[in-house]
């Protein structure tokens, strides 16, 4: 989260120059990944992104040309990421706007008695602020990464602070120039940094400190006390006296207090220290100055370590240059003396987070581990976040709760084993968004560990280059489905170091094979005893290896997979109603005079969630379908919990040393392995099952029109402009549909899933190629 | 089978209340009703009547428009079975007329309407009423026999349009065109007539694809309507262009530089414009883009404030290269163009003068000048806002000049018709040149005037450009007058040799103006000369960082680096993570909040930094860059109250600091409150009041440190103001003198603080009316802010 106003503030008080972006030939430039997403997506872009859910497909496209652009300029891009904690900018902003957007949403659609066929269009805009859209990292990062690696480009998630890894990469020269938020001004090392780039014009943004320090006749000391004060990455919170102002106003108000009538905010939260509320503001500021000179950040040794960022010596230095002018007379100016290196207090955990290995930071550095189990262990809470939809169904709340037993307990247990005693014994809390006050205690011991009960299972096989995918590995067992025992339990260990490299597992695709199965043997989709040395699918394993068998195309086996995980869990069954129930965005009329349809529809729509429709961008202004949201949150959190499990497990064998880590530099890391992990990309967003939705429903009403409905999908989701060709879409999305009705068939033949679900996904299957085919 | 209930008003009407509708729709729906009954027109069809009776036969007609349902005429009509009165039994004729009201069912068998498609498909309902389940086969023909309504109701409301509840809604363009069947014509070519001119006959090759100017046939407008309509025009076309000298001597040369200047326009790129580019004939990937996007949307990537600065900042490129700078016509003669002063001043000024205003509209103008800080910046502001003004009065004056100039020319023009155009362009040249002002000139004049003079009158955009075209090329194009062409071509040649004499130094000394307006714009300052944003260190070929990048921050990779380099006989072994304590290293066994300076030092630096500020805020006086501890650098200011030794007021010498802090230090403080009421400034920053109450509440704290408590503040009052200040104004060299200017303040300033110090509470001081109250008094204090 940048300074809260401040760039505004530059802007306005044209404190920002400009230069042509081929100025920076030949630089390498240190980009702060969420900055530039909050440039890319600012203002009107993708208003409706948190009802449709997804990464905005906007973005992936701008990075694309970007990335050109900076390949014409010589410019070497390094993105740095950020996934700690509390990354959002502006979480509550923007969980607010979220709330009230949905509100007028549902009055919008509840007052909606006059329609039939013609959906009514969302107004109120879902993302907050214009001035710092909040995005939380996890909606793009894996998104992003993907697209960077494909490209060759360097991205590293930094520990904590992406803007103070950058400032480190810049004091090494690792970097050239730095392209980030207010936040820089902060930063000692960064003297100069970008804070826009027009790619269009070909020109750039930039940030002078000294100027800005010298204009505003202002020292860094008061520049970072007015930043503390209105709120920054290192300390969110706006303090008072300002709280009271707009959140556009800030820096005037607060530049003005500071600097014509000398106000110091550290003394008046420290005069003000009365009750607890207002002593959190003392703690609050304090907290905020030491993260900001001691945030711990990767070093080029890859050894994460604090980075002593000394602001102070900033004035140091212009006190100094100013004497030596003051001093001309004299023929030598006093030497500028390196102040002494800032100490570094012993309590830096208090205020950043404990220390995990550095191996767990390489791993989240190249994106193998996401940052939330990761932080779960450092500060001892995993946060739930709210889902986009608000989270309120009991279904939800259900998975949230089951996912303890099921997911976390064991990947914690795998990622606490192998790392200090003390986190093992620490405890680990679970708090879910809608009771803060009420936790849920981690378990993270069992004996033996997860990890010995699960070394023995081994996948290999010997071809390098294989990539991995759900269906190459469906491949390997379903070919070895006779004796998977025999194939994949090794009799020894292959941790040891005696053990010879070629026991090991080799390459990539070894890696995430034995993942892969240990994960599903933790899921119950086969039954391992080592003892007997059984390794037997359960009737859920034996649906999943019929995957290619099922006909099932190889790029729709990662999200049927999560299907069968989230109808596993029991949860919510493919039909059920939502308790509470959320409003349908099928009309009255439809709901009531084609109550079969409309079952159909739902169905439809929400296996349609995980079919990924292939649009350039998605500047969706139009209708919204929460309903269909809330299933596809349900996966998601599927989605997300699979994720935590395949990377624990992956990341306890390589801790344990089952694969050879120096076999890799880091982009061949994030290009072989992280980028062939699945669960990892956002799910597709509503859209299709949206189209599908409306199409159908015009197509009851319209006299079984096709071309009508299809031309109302057209202008509903500018699908002429957007979507290359809406036809193949839907024909393709009708063969997924398809795929699903043959696996819920083979679910409810294995009386996994009761009939009449798959009855009625034959029929909504039935009616949807009834509709689509051409009269 | 398809039934239709006709019973009493008709299923339509009947419906109606339940039936919550739109017009549209409900016309839709009456639509395919209609459709269905005209594709039945000749099946087979059985009548039920409200009596009971049931008559068989093929449908010949039925009336939509009856008001009460629907009236059905039957051919060969037989009945099947008799109603329990029924008056046509037995008398069948030909035809049988069914009344509306009388019609109970209409049952319609074989009949055959839709596609080839076999499967039975479930058509929408209309409401309950009028559900229809119709097998599809091949559609027959429909028929074509006569079908007269039996009855013609007048003005009868068709059933459907009956049921909208409400006709008068609100409707969108969707409502309103959804629901029409759009039916194109089909385009035809067109072709000329006979007796169209030869100009336009296809036959003819050579003119094909030519436009007006082109055509090689002789198409005169002029000797048309002439030899037509007997009109003489006296149009002639160098009234409205200027005609190029192809035979001219220095003609490859200038259409050299014409084409120079049209591809430098054209090479600037469309910048982003996919509008431009268009234009252009560039073609731009505008997949993903709407129609805002592309034409009318501001482009807000990187959401830049200053979107107008791009034009003003962005450094030109071919500037280094020595390439003259296009600038359109009208702009060349403006003074900002050739004065380096004006184009330096201007350079800068183009910078901050549109931002604020244009781009961030909701922040009303008063904060944004209040944020800044006094002194020095807004001098330069100041000075930068009369230069602006300088030159827009410059170029008011010359483009006043201009119209000036005109309206004389004009006037001699109209006084003496009978002169030819030249002669009178001629002698106001003359007079040009020959005129002095009859009186003294302003000094600042001359320059305006050394301008006038020196631009040629043909370059003044306020005037019509003038014709100069050599005889030849005159008679090959023109019709006539040659009399003109020949009499301007004497004129015109010097002048144009004089013109390219002229503007080859103007031409200079723009380029050198945007080369520096461009730095200066870049930068937006006139201080700053760096042209670069990396200064003197260029960032090189980045092959190595790369490197850097892959096999650096990797820890793996980098260990075995420094394994291998100590050449170690030990295997290679990665450190195994459980070695990694949950802490951090650290050089001192020290929690981070005691490196935070102690209470005291924050307030009494804040105190000095107070001090400062409102003094250079007062008095304009230099910016002083204040360290976190600004106290080393007012040793004289601070403890030139008379204290001895000034103490240690560094934040990281907390302890030694909290020990050290004594009386004296606090009298300094003290002395510090004491000159602060010449800022009329209500005490918001708490800081300032809970001194005593602080320091007191404090003491137990302190005193272990063997720091003694503060002395009473009343005694510190007393003897404190008038040394502090004078102690200060020295340093600050501040005038004596000025010192009685504030006596009132000063007196009443402590009292203030007494007040609010016997109020005793904290919590007090977040009162912002407070804070309000001070921006408003300093405000007034400071006087420059209008």
């Amino acid at each position: 989260m940048p300074v809260r106003s401040l760039e505004q503030f530059l802007f306005e008080h044209a404190l920002v120059g400009s230069l042509p972006i081929d100025t920076l030939r030949n630089a390498t430039l240190g980009i702060d990944a969420a900055h530039y997403v909050s440039r890319l997506l600012s203002g009107r872009k993708e208003q409706f992104l948190d009802a449709l859910g997804g990464c905005p497909a906007m973005l992936l496209m701008y990075l694309e040309s970007d990335l050109r652009v900076f390949r014409e300029c010589g410019i070497v891009p390094v993105f740095v990421f950020e996934d700690a904690e509390n990354s959002e900018s502006d979480a509550d902003a923007s969980l607010a706007q979220r709330h009230k957007a949905w509100n007028a949403w549902t009055n919008t659609l509840s007052s909606a008695d006059s329609y039939i066929d013609q959906p009514p269009t969302a107004t109120e805009p879902f993302r907050a602020g214009t001035t710092s859209p909040a995005l939380h990292p996890s909606r793009y990062m894996a998104d992003m990464l993907r697209v960077l690696a494909r490209h060759g480009v360097t991205a590293l998630v930094a520990p904590f602070r992406a803007c103070s890894q950058l400032a480190y990469m810049r004091s090494v020269n690792a970097v050239d120039a730095v392209y980030g938020p207010t936040d820089c001004l902060l930063l000692a090392p960064i003297d100069r940094f970008i804070i826009g780039m027009e790619f269009p014009n070909r020109d750039f943004r930039y940030v002078d400190r000294t100027r800005l320090l010298r204009e505003l006749d202002c020292s860094m000391a008061e520049l970072v006390d007015i930043a503390m004060a209105t709120g920054n990455a290192f300390q969110p919170r706006t303090l008072p006296p300002l709280q009271i102002y707009p959140p556009y106003k800030l820096c005037d108000v607060a530049v003005e207090m500071a600097l014509a009538s000398g106000t110091n905010f550290y003394a008046y939260q420290l005069a003000n220290e009365v009750d607890p509320v207002t002593a959190g503001y003392v703690d609050a500021y304090q907290r905020g100055v030491s993260a900001l000179k001691y945030t711990p950040v990767m070093l080029q040794s890859g050894r994460v370590d604090v980075f002593t960022n000394d602001y102070a010596a900033v004035d140091a230095a212009a006190r100094a240059r100013h004497a030596g002018k003051n001093a001309k007379g004299n023929a030598a100016a006093p030497p500028v003396t390196p102040a002494s290196p800032l100490q570094i207090p012993n309590d830096v955990h208090e205020f950043v987070a404990q220390r995990l290995p550095n191996e767990y930071y390489f791993y989240r550095a190249i994106g193998l581990a996401s940052g939330q189990l990761l932080d779960a262990i450092a500060s001892g809470v995993y946060h739930e976040r709210e889902p986009l939809d608000g989270g309120a169904q009991e279904s939800y709340r259900a998975l949230v709760k089951q996912s303890v037993q099921e997911f976390k307990n064991k990947e914690l247990n795998l990622l606490t084993q192998p790392i200090n005693r003390y986190f093992q014994m620490k405890q680990v809390k679970q708090q879910v968004w809608y009771a803060p006050d009420d936790t849920t205690a981690l378990l993270n011991r069992t004996t033996p560990s997860i990890f010995d009960s699960l070394n023995h299972l081994v996948v290999k096989c010997s071809d390098d280059d294989k990539e991995f995918s759900i269906s190459e590995f469906v491949g390997v067992l379903a070919a070895a489905q006779d004796n998977l025992a025999q194939s994949f339990i090794v009799d020894k260990v292959i941790f040891p170091d005696s053990v010879p490299a070629a026991e090991k597992l080799n390459n990539a695709f070894d890696l995430l094979a034995t993942g892969m199965l240990r994960a599903l043997v933790q899921l119950e989709f086969f039954d391992y005893d080592f003892d007997k040395r059984t390794l037997k699918p359960t009737n859920w394993g034996l649906t999943l290896l019929k995957f290619n068998a099922l006909g099932i195309s190889p790029e729709h086996q990662e999200k049927m997979l999560l299907l069968l995980v989230l109808l596993k869990s029991g949860t919510l069954a493919l039909s059920e109603e939502f308790k509470p129930s959320v409003l349908s965005v099928l009309s009255e009329h439809t709901l009531r005079t084609y109550p079969q349809e409309a079952q159909q529809i739902l169905v439809l729509s929400r296996l349609l969630t995980l079919f990924q429709v292939e649009h350039k961008a998605h500047n969706h202004h139009g209708p919204i379908d929460k309903k269909t949201l809330v299933f596809r949150e349900h996966l998601d959190f599927v989605r997300a919990n699979m994720n935590d499990m395949l990377e624990a497990v992956v990341v306890a064998s390589l801790t344990t040393n089952e694969f050879d880590k120096l076999k890799y530099d880091n982009l061949e890391w994030q290009q072989r392995i992280v980028a062939h992990m699945p669960f990892k990309l956002a799910l597709p967003s509503t859209a299709m099952a949206m189209m599908w939705e409306f199409f159908l429903q015009k197509y009851l009403h319209n006299g079984n029109a096709r071309d009508d409905a299809m031309a109302l999908v057209s202008s509903q989701f500018n699908a002429h402009q957007t979507i290359a060709d809406v036809d193949a879409q839907f024909d393709q999305s009708r063969e997924f549909l398809q795929q699903c009705q043959l696996l819920l068939r083979d679910l409810a033949d294995s009386r996994l899933v009761k009939n009449s679900e798959a009855t009625l996904c034959d029929d909504a299957v039935k009616f949807a190629t009834a509709a689509l085919a051409k009269e | 089978m398809t039934t239709v209930n006709a019973t009493g008003k008709g299923g339509a009407s009947s419906a109606a209340p339940a039936f919550k509708e739109t017009p549209e729709v409900a016309k839709k729906f009456k639509d395919r009703f209609d459709y269905l009954l005209a594709e039945s027109l000749g099946s087979k069809a059985t009548v039920t009547t409200t009596k009971g009776a049931k008559y068989k036969g093929v449908l010949a007609a039925a009336n939509l428009e009856a008001n009460d349902g629907l009236d059905v005429v039957l051919k060969a009509p037989e009945l099947v079975v008799a109603g329990s009165n029924d008056e046509n039994a037995g008398k069948l004729g030909e035809t049988l007329l069914v009344h509306a009201n009388d019609v109970a069912q209409l049952d319609i068998t074989g009949l055959k309407i839709g596609g080839p498609a076999a499967a039975p498909v479930k058509k929408p309902s209309y409401a309950a009423a009028a559900a229809a389940s119709v097998p599809k086969k091949t559609s027959t023909a429909a028929p074509s026999k006569k079908s007269v309504p039996a009855k013609k109701s007048a003005a009868a409301p068709a059933a459907a349009a009956a049921a909208t509840p409400s006709g008068n809604g609100f409707r969108t363009d969707v409502d309103i065109s959804g629901g029409k069947n759009v039916r194109q014509r089909e385009l035809q070519r067109w072709t000329p007539d006979e007796g169209d001119d030869a100009a336009f006959d296809p036959n003819a090759q050579a003119n094909q694809g030519q436009t007006l100017e082109e055509a090689s046939s002789t198409w005169d407008q002029f000797s048309v309507n002439e030899k037509k309509f007997g009109i003489k025009s006296t149009y002639d076309e160098h009234f409205y262009t200027t005609k190029i000298n192809k035979s001219g001597p220095d003609y490859q040369q200038r259409l050299k530089e014409a084409q120079r200047i049209a591809d430098e326009i054209e090479g600037q790129g469309a910048a982003g414009n996919i509008h431009l580019a268009e234009d252009r004939g560039i073609t731009v990937d505008d997949s993903g883009m709407d129609e805002e996007d592309l034409y009318s949307g501001v482009d807000r990537r990187g959401d830049e404030l200053l979107a107008s600065l791009k034009t003003n900042a962005k450094p030109s490129a071919d500037a280094k290269g020595g390439a003259k700078k296009y600038v359109p016509p009208t702009l060349r003669n403006q003074p900002h163009h050739m004065d380096p002063a004006i184009i330096s001043s201007s350079g800068a000024k183009n910078v901050p003068v549109p931002t604020p205003a244009h781009k961030q509209p909701q922040v009303p103008a008063q904060t944004q000048t209040q944020a800044q800080p006094a002194g020095k910046p807004r001098a330069t502001l100041k000075n930068a806002d009369e230069e602006t003004k300088k030159q827009l009065k410059e170029i008011k004056r010359q483009s006043g000049r201009g119209e000036h100039d005109r309206i004389k020319a004009k006037a001699q023009a109209q006084s003496g018709p009978k002169v030819s155009k030249e002669e009178q362009i001629e002698a106001l040249k003359n007079f040009a040149q020959k005129f002095k002002v009859p009186y003294d000139v302003p000094n600042d004049m001359g320059n305006v005037l050394r301008k006038t003079n020196n631009v040629p009158l043909k370059d003044d955009p306020s005037l019509p450009p003038k014709p100069k075209v050599s005889a030849q090329s005159a008679q090959a194009s023109r019709n006539g007058s040659s009399k003109h062409s020949s009499s301007g071509n004497t004129s015109g040649g010097t002048h144009s040799s004089n013109n390219d004499a002229k503007r080859s130094p103007q031409g200079q000394q723009h380029n050198g103006a945007s080369t520096r307006g461009g730095s200066s714009g870049t930068t937006h300052t006139r201080k700053r000369q760096t042209g670069s944003f990396f200064g003197s260190k260029k960032p090189l070929n980045n092959g190595a960082k790369r490197e850097t990048f892959n096999k650096g921050f990797n820890v793996f990779l980098k260990a075995k680096e420094a394994h291998d380099a100590e050449d170690s006989m030990a295997p290679f072994l990665i450190e195994k993570p459980y070695f990694a304590a949950p802490t951090w290293t650290s050089t001192v066994e020290k929690s981070h909040k005691t490196l935070f300076p102690d209470i005291q030092t924050v307030f009494q630096e804040s105190q000095a930094r107070m001090q400062m500020r409102q003094m250079s805020a007062m008095g304009g006086m230099p910016p002083v860059n204040m360290g976190p501890n600004g106290m080393p650098q007012f040793p004289g200011a601070m403890m030139g109250a008379g204290v001895p030794g000034g103490p240690g007021g560094a934040p990281n010498s907390n302890g030694a600091a909290g020990a050290t802090s004594p009386n004296p230090m606090m009298g300094g403080f003290q002395g510090a409150g004491g000159y602060m009421p010449f800022q009329p400034q209500p005490m918001f920053y708490p800081g300032m009041n809970p001194m005593g109450p602080m320091m007191g509440g404090k003491d137990g704290s302190v005193g272990p440190n063997g720091s003694t408590s503060p002395p009473p503040m009343p005694d510190q009052m007393g003897y404190m103001p008038p040394g502090a200040y004078m102690g200060m104004g020295d340093p600050y060299g501040y005038p004596m003198g000025g010192m009685p200017q504030f006596p009132g303040a000063m007196m009443g300033g402590p009292q203030g603080m007494m007040g609010n110090e016997h109020g005793g509470s904290h919590r007090g001081y977040q009162g912002h009316g407070g804070h309000r109250g001070s921006r408003g008094s300093s405000k007034n204090s400071h006087g420059h802010r209008a």
